[in-house]
Protein backbone atom coordinates (compact mmCIF):
# COMPACT_ATOMS: atom_id res chain seq x y z
CA UNK A 1 0.00 0.00 0.00
CA UNK A 2 2.90 2.36 0.80
CA UNK A 3 4.42 1.77 -2.63
CA UNK A 4 1.11 2.22 -4.44
CA UNK A 5 0.45 5.56 -2.78
CA UNK A 6 4.05 6.65 -3.33
CA UNK A 7 3.87 6.02 -7.07
CA UNK A 8 0.44 7.69 -7.30
CA UNK A 9 1.81 10.81 -5.59
CA UNK A 10 4.96 10.64 -7.74
CA UNK A 11 2.86 10.62 -10.92
CA UNK A 12 0.79 13.52 -9.63
CA UNK A 13 3.92 15.50 -8.72
CA UNK A 14 5.54 14.95 -12.12
CA UNK A 15 2.37 15.80 -14.05
CA UNK A 16 1.50 18.87 -12.01
CA UNK A 17 5.11 20.05 -11.98
CA UNK A 18 5.45 19.85 -15.75
CA UNK A 19 2.11 21.66 -16.21
CA UNK A 20 3.21 24.26 -13.67
CA UNK A 21 6.44 25.00 -15.49
CA UNK A 22 5.47 24.67 -19.16
CA UNK A 23 1.86 25.89 -19.14
CA UNK A 24 1.24 29.03 -21.15
CA UNK A 25 -1.48 30.42 -18.91
CA UNK A 26 -0.79 31.56 -15.38
CA UNK A 27 -4.14 30.33 -14.07
CA UNK A 28 -3.34 26.75 -15.20
CA UNK A 29 0.05 27.11 -13.59
CA UNK A 30 -1.52 28.24 -10.30
CA UNK A 31 -4.04 25.38 -10.25
CA UNK A 32 -1.32 22.83 -10.98
CA UNK A 33 0.76 24.39 -8.19
CA UNK A 34 -2.06 23.63 -5.74
CA UNK A 35 -2.21 20.01 -6.97
CA UNK A 36 1.57 19.78 -6.73
CA UNK A 37 1.64 21.03 -3.14
CA UNK A 38 -1.22 18.68 -2.19
CA UNK A 39 0.76 15.75 -3.63
CA UNK A 40 3.85 16.81 -1.70
CA UNK A 41 1.79 16.92 1.50
CA UNK A 42 0.60 13.41 0.59
CA UNK A 43 4.23 12.34 0.61
CA UNK A 44 4.52 13.93 4.07
CA UNK A 45 1.65 11.73 5.26
CA UNK A 46 3.49 8.67 3.94
CA UNK A 47 6.58 9.77 5.89
CA UNK A 48 4.75 10.03 9.25
CA UNK A 49 4.66 13.84 9.20
CA UNK A 50 0.88 14.22 9.22
CA UNK A 51 0.89 17.34 11.37
CA UNK A 52 2.98 19.32 8.91
CA UNK A 53 0.92 18.06 5.98
CA UNK A 54 -2.25 19.28 7.70
CA UNK A 55 -0.71 22.62 8.62
CA UNK A 56 0.58 23.09 5.11
CA UNK A 57 -2.77 22.34 3.52
CA UNK A 58 -4.50 24.74 5.91
CA UNK A 59 -1.99 27.52 5.20
CA UNK A 60 -2.22 26.95 1.44
CA UNK A 61 -6.02 27.07 1.42
CA UNK A 62 -6.12 30.15 3.68
CA UNK A 63 -3.55 31.92 1.49
CA UNK A 64 -5.51 31.28 -1.71
CA UNK A 65 -8.78 32.33 -0.06
CA UNK A 66 -7.22 35.56 1.22
CA UNK A 67 -5.74 36.27 -2.21
CA UNK A 68 -9.10 35.82 -3.92
CA UNK A 69 -11.09 37.72 -1.28
CA UNK A 70 -8.89 40.73 -0.66
CA UNK A 71 -7.28 41.29 -4.04
CA UNK A 72 -8.67 43.75 -6.50
CA UNK A 73 -10.75 42.56 -9.43
CA UNK A 74 -8.08 43.50 -11.94
CA UNK A 75 -5.44 41.42 -10.17
CA UNK A 76 -7.42 38.21 -10.57
CA UNK A 77 -8.22 39.10 -14.18
CA UNK A 78 -4.54 39.70 -14.84
CA UNK A 79 -3.76 36.24 -13.49
CA UNK A 80 -6.55 34.63 -15.49
CA UNK A 81 -5.62 36.26 -18.78
CA UNK A 82 -3.26 34.79 -21.30
CA UNK A 83 0.11 36.35 -20.58
CA UNK A 84 3.07 35.63 -22.80
CA UNK A 85 5.71 35.77 -20.11
CA UNK A 86 8.24 33.35 -21.52
CA UNK A 87 11.73 34.07 -22.71
CA UNK A 88 12.81 33.35 -26.32
CA UNK A 89 12.66 29.74 -27.48
CA UNK A 90 16.43 29.41 -27.85
CA UNK A 91 17.09 30.46 -24.28
CA UNK A 92 14.30 28.18 -23.06
CA UNK A 93 15.80 25.20 -24.92
CA UNK A 94 19.27 25.91 -23.56
CA UNK A 95 17.88 26.29 -20.03
CA UNK A 96 15.96 23.01 -20.30
CA UNK A 97 19.07 21.16 -21.55
CA UNK A 98 21.36 22.58 -18.85
CA UNK A 99 18.86 22.02 -16.04
CA UNK A 100 18.07 18.49 -17.24
CA UNK A 101 21.76 17.55 -17.29
CA UNK A 102 22.36 19.09 -13.87
CA UNK A 103 19.22 17.47 -12.48
CA UNK A 104 20.12 14.07 -13.86
CA UNK A 105 23.65 14.22 -12.46
CA UNK A 106 22.44 15.45 -9.05
CA UNK A 107 19.60 12.95 -8.79
CA UNK A 108 21.74 10.00 -9.88
CA UNK A 109 24.60 10.90 -7.54
CA UNK A 110 22.40 11.53 -4.53
CA UNK A 111 20.01 8.64 -5.04
CA UNK A 112 22.78 6.10 -5.69
CA UNK A 113 24.59 6.96 -2.47
CA UNK A 114 24.47 4.35 0.26
CA UNK A 115 23.18 6.48 3.12
CA UNK A 116 24.32 5.51 6.57
CA UNK A 117 21.72 4.72 9.20
CA UNK A 118 22.04 7.24 12.02
CA UNK A 119 21.30 5.95 15.49
CA UNK A 120 19.37 8.52 17.49
CA UNK A 121 19.61 8.71 21.24
CA UNK A 122 16.04 9.59 22.19
CA UNK A 123 17.05 10.35 25.78
CA UNK A 124 19.06 13.29 24.49
CA UNK A 125 16.99 14.29 21.48
CA UNK A 126 13.39 14.98 22.36
CA UNK A 127 10.85 17.69 21.70
CA UNK A 128 10.91 18.53 25.41
CA UNK A 129 14.31 20.13 24.89
CA UNK A 130 12.93 22.74 22.51
CA UNK A 131 12.99 25.43 25.20
CA UNK A 132 16.44 24.54 26.53
CA UNK A 133 18.71 22.97 23.95
CA UNK A 134 16.93 24.50 20.97
CA UNK A 135 16.20 27.85 22.61
CA UNK A 136 18.49 29.65 20.15
CA UNK A 137 16.35 28.28 17.33
CA UNK A 138 13.23 29.74 18.93
CA UNK A 139 14.95 33.12 19.29
CA UNK A 140 16.07 33.07 15.66
CA UNK A 141 12.55 32.18 14.52
CA UNK A 142 11.13 35.05 16.57
CA UNK A 143 13.59 37.49 15.01
CA UNK A 144 12.79 36.19 11.54
CA UNK A 145 9.05 36.47 12.17
CA UNK A 146 9.43 40.03 13.41
CA UNK A 147 11.43 40.94 10.30
CA UNK A 148 8.81 39.37 8.04
CA UNK A 149 5.97 41.11 9.87
CA UNK A 150 7.79 44.44 9.59
CA UNK A 151 8.25 43.91 5.87
CA UNK A 152 4.58 42.99 5.53
CA UNK A 153 3.59 46.19 7.29
CA UNK A 154 5.88 48.11 4.93
CA UNK A 155 4.31 46.42 1.93
CA UNK A 156 0.74 47.00 3.09
CA UNK A 157 1.24 50.63 4.07
CA UNK A 158 -1.17 53.19 2.74
CA UNK A 159 -0.10 55.07 -0.32
CA UNK A 160 1.07 58.62 0.16
CA UNK A 161 -1.36 61.17 -1.22
CA UNK A 162 -0.08 62.71 -4.41
CA UNK A 163 -0.93 66.12 -5.69
CA UNK B 1 9.93 -1.89 -6.68
CA UNK B 2 9.84 -0.86 -3.05
CA UNK B 3 10.01 2.86 -2.42
CA UNK B 4 13.02 3.66 -0.27
CA UNK B 5 14.77 6.78 0.83
CA UNK B 6 16.53 7.12 -2.54
CA UNK B 7 13.17 7.43 -4.30
CA UNK B 8 12.18 10.34 -2.06
CA UNK B 9 15.54 12.01 -2.69
CA UNK B 10 14.98 11.61 -6.42
CA UNK B 11 11.53 13.23 -6.09
CA UNK B 12 13.02 16.16 -4.18
CA UNK B 13 15.72 16.61 -6.85
CA UNK B 14 13.07 16.67 -9.58
CA UNK B 15 11.00 19.23 -7.67
CA UNK B 16 14.08 21.39 -7.11
CA UNK B 17 14.94 21.36 -10.82
CA UNK B 18 11.35 22.23 -11.79
CA UNK B 19 11.34 25.07 -9.27
CA UNK B 20 14.68 26.37 -10.53
CA UNK B 21 13.42 26.42 -14.09
CA UNK B 22 10.15 28.05 -13.06
CA UNK B 23 11.98 30.76 -11.12
CA UNK B 24 14.64 31.43 -13.75
CA UNK B 25 12.72 30.98 -16.98
CA UNK B 26 9.67 33.18 -16.49
CA UNK B 27 9.01 36.88 -16.11
CA UNK B 28 5.68 36.55 -14.33
CA UNK B 29 6.17 37.38 -10.67
CA UNK B 30 3.68 34.73 -9.49
CA UNK B 31 5.57 32.03 -11.37
CA UNK B 32 8.85 33.21 -9.89
CA UNK B 33 7.34 33.01 -6.39
CA UNK B 34 5.96 29.53 -7.10
CA UNK B 35 9.38 28.42 -8.33
CA UNK B 36 11.09 29.67 -5.19
CA UNK B 37 8.50 27.86 -3.07
CA UNK B 38 9.17 24.63 -4.96
CA UNK B 39 12.92 25.07 -4.46
CA UNK B 40 12.29 25.49 -0.72
CA UNK B 41 9.95 22.50 -0.58
CA UNK B 42 12.53 20.09 -2.02
CA UNK B 43 14.81 20.00 1.05
CA UNK B 44 11.74 19.66 3.30
CA UNK B 45 10.97 16.36 1.54
CA UNK B 46 14.56 15.28 2.18
CA UNK B 47 14.26 16.13 5.88
CA UNK B 48 10.94 14.30 6.10
CA UNK B 49 12.38 11.27 4.30
CA UNK B 50 15.44 11.01 6.51
CA UNK B 51 13.28 11.59 9.57
CA UNK B 52 10.60 9.11 8.54
CA UNK B 53 12.98 6.35 7.57
CA UNK B 54 14.93 6.74 10.82
CA UNK B 55 12.17 5.80 13.24
CA UNK B 56 10.61 9.26 13.52
CA UNK B 57 13.71 11.28 14.30
CA UNK B 58 12.52 14.31 16.30
CA UNK B 59 15.32 16.59 15.09
CA UNK B 60 14.18 16.11 11.54
CA UNK B 61 10.61 16.97 12.57
CA UNK B 62 11.81 20.19 14.24
CA UNK B 63 13.70 21.20 11.09
CA UNK B 64 10.64 20.38 8.98
CA UNK B 65 8.50 22.57 11.24
CA UNK B 66 10.90 25.53 10.97
CA UNK B 67 11.42 25.19 7.22
CA UNK B 68 7.69 24.75 6.55
CA UNK B 69 6.95 27.92 8.52
CA UNK B 70 9.54 29.87 6.54
CA UNK B 71 8.17 28.43 3.30
CA UNK B 72 4.57 29.40 4.11
CA UNK B 73 5.59 32.89 5.24
CA UNK B 74 7.59 33.33 2.04
CA UNK B 75 4.56 32.25 0.03
CA UNK B 76 2.31 34.79 1.73
CA UNK B 77 4.94 37.54 1.46
CA UNK B 78 5.49 36.78 -2.22
CA UNK B 79 1.78 36.96 -2.98
CA UNK B 80 1.49 40.27 -1.12
CA UNK B 81 4.52 41.63 -2.98
CA UNK B 82 2.99 40.53 -6.27
CA UNK B 83 -0.27 42.24 -5.38
CA UNK B 84 1.57 45.41 -4.34
CA UNK B 85 3.57 45.35 -7.58
CA UNK B 86 0.33 45.01 -9.53
CA UNK B 87 -1.25 47.90 -7.60
CA UNK B 88 1.59 50.23 -8.53
CA UNK B 89 2.37 49.12 -12.08
CA UNK B 90 -0.89 47.57 -13.30
CA UNK B 91 0.83 44.38 -14.43
CA UNK B 92 2.42 41.31 -12.86
CA UNK B 93 5.25 41.12 -15.38
CA UNK B 94 8.73 41.71 -14.02
CA UNK B 95 10.56 44.47 -15.86
CA UNK B 96 13.55 43.42 -17.88
CA UNK B 97 14.10 41.61 -21.12
CA UNK B 98 10.99 41.98 -23.27
CA UNK B 99 11.96 40.33 -26.55
CA UNK B 100 9.75 37.30 -25.97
Amino acid sequence: MFNIFFYIFLAMILTAGLINVFSGRVINSSISFVVLMASIFGLFVLLNAELFALLGLLALSIMFAMTLIFSKRGFVQEIAEDVNDTYPKGKQFAAVIVLSVLGGITASLVSSTNWQIISVNYAINSLGLIFSKYLIVIILISLLLSAILASLKYVLRKEMPTE
Amino acid sequence: MDAGINHFIFVSAVIFILGAYSAAGHKNILRVVMGIILMLTAPIINFAAFSGFRNFNPEGQIIIFITSGICILLLITGCLLAYNYFRHTGTIEIEGETDA
